[in-house]
């Protein structure tokens, strides 16, 4: 009976077009697909992109005390910076931060030992745009590393 | 003069030129039909939901280096893709699109042998490819086409043999006339043929789950591997024209050609409005979407699998086919 | 060399002409796969449903160099890959470009060691870098983007050979030979 029962199912390609329906299932449904350029899906909430310097949110005043934790903490040595004391100034003013993007492998420890209250001065942002020409340009300094340093997107 | 020469070389260019659109426009619908299939869009940015894709490709295509290994042999090389193509497109010479002689170039008492011996050849383009690249890829997916050619062309001719017997003619239109006069398509009275040569087809134009001769995974590219440019194109609207062909012989030999669906039942007839050549056409589209179905759902065949079925099932099958067809024919 | 460069002065109909190729360039940028590490998945997973790499007219992942214009380098380069990459992309049809994905073909990433490439750039010209480890689908697709944006203002019939920048290659040493 059992053998009748498979040898029928495979004379009249049972299992054949069985396979056929479900893609045909699949075919007039909408797709999944979200169309990256026109609409931007929203990161997980601990994902970690760019590294990015925040200023206080109400002054912009500079928030980075220049402690060199995050240097100290990089596994790949990737960040470098520097300041100078200046009178009136109560922290040390941040002359330069070089990142170099090229060899980040996004861990976030630098991140996790900003020290800076009760805004982090170092943080992993949400961009994740990262395509560039050159390998110079891969390597950030200040101006490009500020909170919210536009990145060019393609909405089109 | 007009009749022999002018009208058969004006159609003979609308034609070929019919069929190498079609044959670029199917691979976007291929593309996007198998996106749609696994739930995706299909190519999106290039023109309006991606229409131009299929123009976009072959510009490309005609403009990239056009290389020949060091090693290979140079005219063998360069006539391979030739070979290829050309008789997919020759075959076109007999396929009737409409019942009357203005839809076709010829229609020839042998019509059918001529499309199994011509396709036939395209395997030499195959075969001389792999051959002609020097390279251990090519060589081994040319030696899997001659070898899955040979063994589904034995099933496919058997198969025809019975059909032939069935309508006692070897024309093209003879068999849709035929299929006329009986009032029903013969896919009623032949289905075990109709699966067979589908099946089969499907073999003969490296169609998955039969694309063994170019098996991406463990040949790199197959039998193309070495072709870039052009000449891979050439192939590759070689195996397309293909499709097309084994469609048309599908529609033609079972699904009544030209005919509307039930040609005797009277009232019915405002199917009729529609042009013949509409029907036909409509049909290989149906057909064409079967093969590419097909392809977005089922995985390739190991060799040895493919070997099997089509020696000890397709062509037991097809001789059994070929012996009732007669019995019947003898009894009744 | 293509079939047309170098055989023309620059004037109004090459520039006419640049802009039809060149979007026929960038509409069927058929890559070449080259997935060596992790970035691999997340390649993988641009041609999936939910990303659909297609949509650019780029999910022909081809097998074989001879048919690809796109060399998407995703993963650890090691010094054993080198010289097998370098061949490939020179077995590439022109125009051909290469994209190098992830830090760790962006710099050799967090293996700054003997056995790693650090970067792929030292033995191909690199025409976009995707940083990211692994890089999102997006950046992947953004990178795309951004090679196409090159693309368009490529000057196709004057193309130049491309070569590695003087001064950024230095031998590779695999097994002490170079």
């Amino acid at each position: 009976m059992l053998f009748l029962q498979k040898f029928f199912r495979t004379v009249f390609l049972v299992d054949l077009v069985k396979g056929l329906l479900v893609t045909l299932k699949y075919t007039p449904q909408p797709a999944f697909t979200f169309q990256y350029p026109q609409e931007r899906r929203p990161v997980a909430p601990r994902f970690r992109g760019v590294l990015r310097l925040q200023v206080e949110p109400e002054t912009g005043a500079q928030t980075c005390i220049v402690c060199d934790q995050c240097a100290k903490a990089c596994p790949d040595e990737l960040i470098n910076l520097g300041g100078h004391r200046e009178p009136g100034h109560k922290i040390k003013v941040l002359d330069y931060f070089d990142f170099n993007l090229s060899r980040c492998s996004f861990c976030g420890l630098c991140a996790e030992v900003c020290p800076t209250k009760p805004v982090k001065a170092l943080i992993m942002s949400e961009d994740y745009e990262l395509g560039t020409y050159s390998r110079s340009a891969q390597i950030l300094r200040v101006d490009d590393m500020y909170d919210g340093v536009p990145i060019q997107q393609y909405t089109r | 003069m007009l009749d022999t020469v002018v009208i058969p070389l004006l159609k003979i260019a609308v034609l070929v030129n019919a069929v190498l659109v079609a044959v670029t426009f199917l691979v976007l619908m291929e593309r996007k039909v198998i996106a749609w299939a696994q739930s995706r869009l299909g190519p999106m940015r290039v023109g309006p939901y991606g229409i131009l894709q299929a123009i976009a490709d072959p510009i490309k295509l005609i403009l990239k280096e056009d290389i020949t290994p060091v090693k290979a042999d140079r005219h063998v090389f360069t006539l391979a893709p030739i070979m290829s193509l050309v008789p997919a497109l020759v075959v076109f010479a007999v396929v009737p699109f409409g019942p009357d002689p203005l839809y076709y170039i010829g229609d020839i008492n042998v019509g059918l042998l001529f499309i199994i011996s011509v396709t036939s050849i395209g395997v030499y383009g195959i075969i001389l490819g792999g051959w002609a690249s020097n390279s251990k890829y090519p060589l081994l997916a040319s030696l899997r086409a001659s070898a899955q050619l040979i063994s589904y062309e034995i099933a496919v001719t058997m198969t025809l043999v019975s059909v032939i017997l069935t309508t006692g003619t070897l024309s093209l239109v003879g068999i849709v006339e035929a299929q006329q006069e009986s009032g029903i398509w013969f896919a009623f009275i032949q289905p075990v043929a109709l699966v067979l040569i589908f099946i089969g087809g499907l073999a003969e134009t490296n169609r998955a789950p039969f694309d063994l001769p170019e098996a991406e995974t463990e040949l790199t590219g197959g039998f193309h591997t070495e072709y870039s440019g052009m000449r891979f194109a050439l192939f590759f609207l070689a195996e397309y024209a293909n499709m097309i062909v084994i469609s048309a012989i599908v529609v033609l030999m079972f699904f009544g050609g030209w005919l509307r669906p039930f040609p005797n039942i009277a009232f019915l007839g405002f199917l009729d409005l529609l042009p013949a050549w509409i029907w036909f056409v409509g049909k290989v589209f149906l057909f064409l979407y079967v093969f590419i179905w097909i392809r977005a759902t089922l995985p390739r065949y190991r060799y040895d699998q493919l070997m099997s079925l089509g020696w000890k099932v397709l062509i037991p099958v097809a001789i059994g086919n070929l012996v009732v067809t007669g019995v019947f024919k003898v009894v009744f | 060399m293509g079939l047309i460069e170098h055989r023309f002065e620059d004037n109004f109909i090459t520039t006419n002409v640049d802009r039809v190729l060149n979007w026929a360039r960038q509409s069927s940028l058929w890559p070449m796969g080259f997935g060596l590490a992790c970035c691999a998945i997340e390649m993988i997973a641009t041609s999936t449903s939910r990303y659909d790499i297609a949509r650019f007219g780029a999910e022909v992942f081809r097998a074989s160099p001879r048919q690809s214009d796109l060399m998407i380098v995703a993963g650890t380069v090691t010094k054993k890959m080198a010289p097998v990459l370098r061949r490939l992309y020179d077995q590439m049809p022109e125009p051909k470009w290469v994209m190098s994905m992830g830090s760790c073909s962006n710099a050799g990433g967090p293996f700054p060691t003997y056995s790693v490439l650090q970067g792929v750039d030292k033995i191909v010209p690199v025409d976009v870098y995707v940083s990211g480890c692994p890089p999102r689908p997006e950046a992947l697709l953004y990178g795309l983007m951004r090679l196409q944006d090159k693309i368009r203002k490529e000057n196709t019939i004057l193309r130049k050979e491309r070569v590695i920048m003087a001064g950024q290659s230095e031998p590779i040493i695999v097994d002490g030979r170079a």
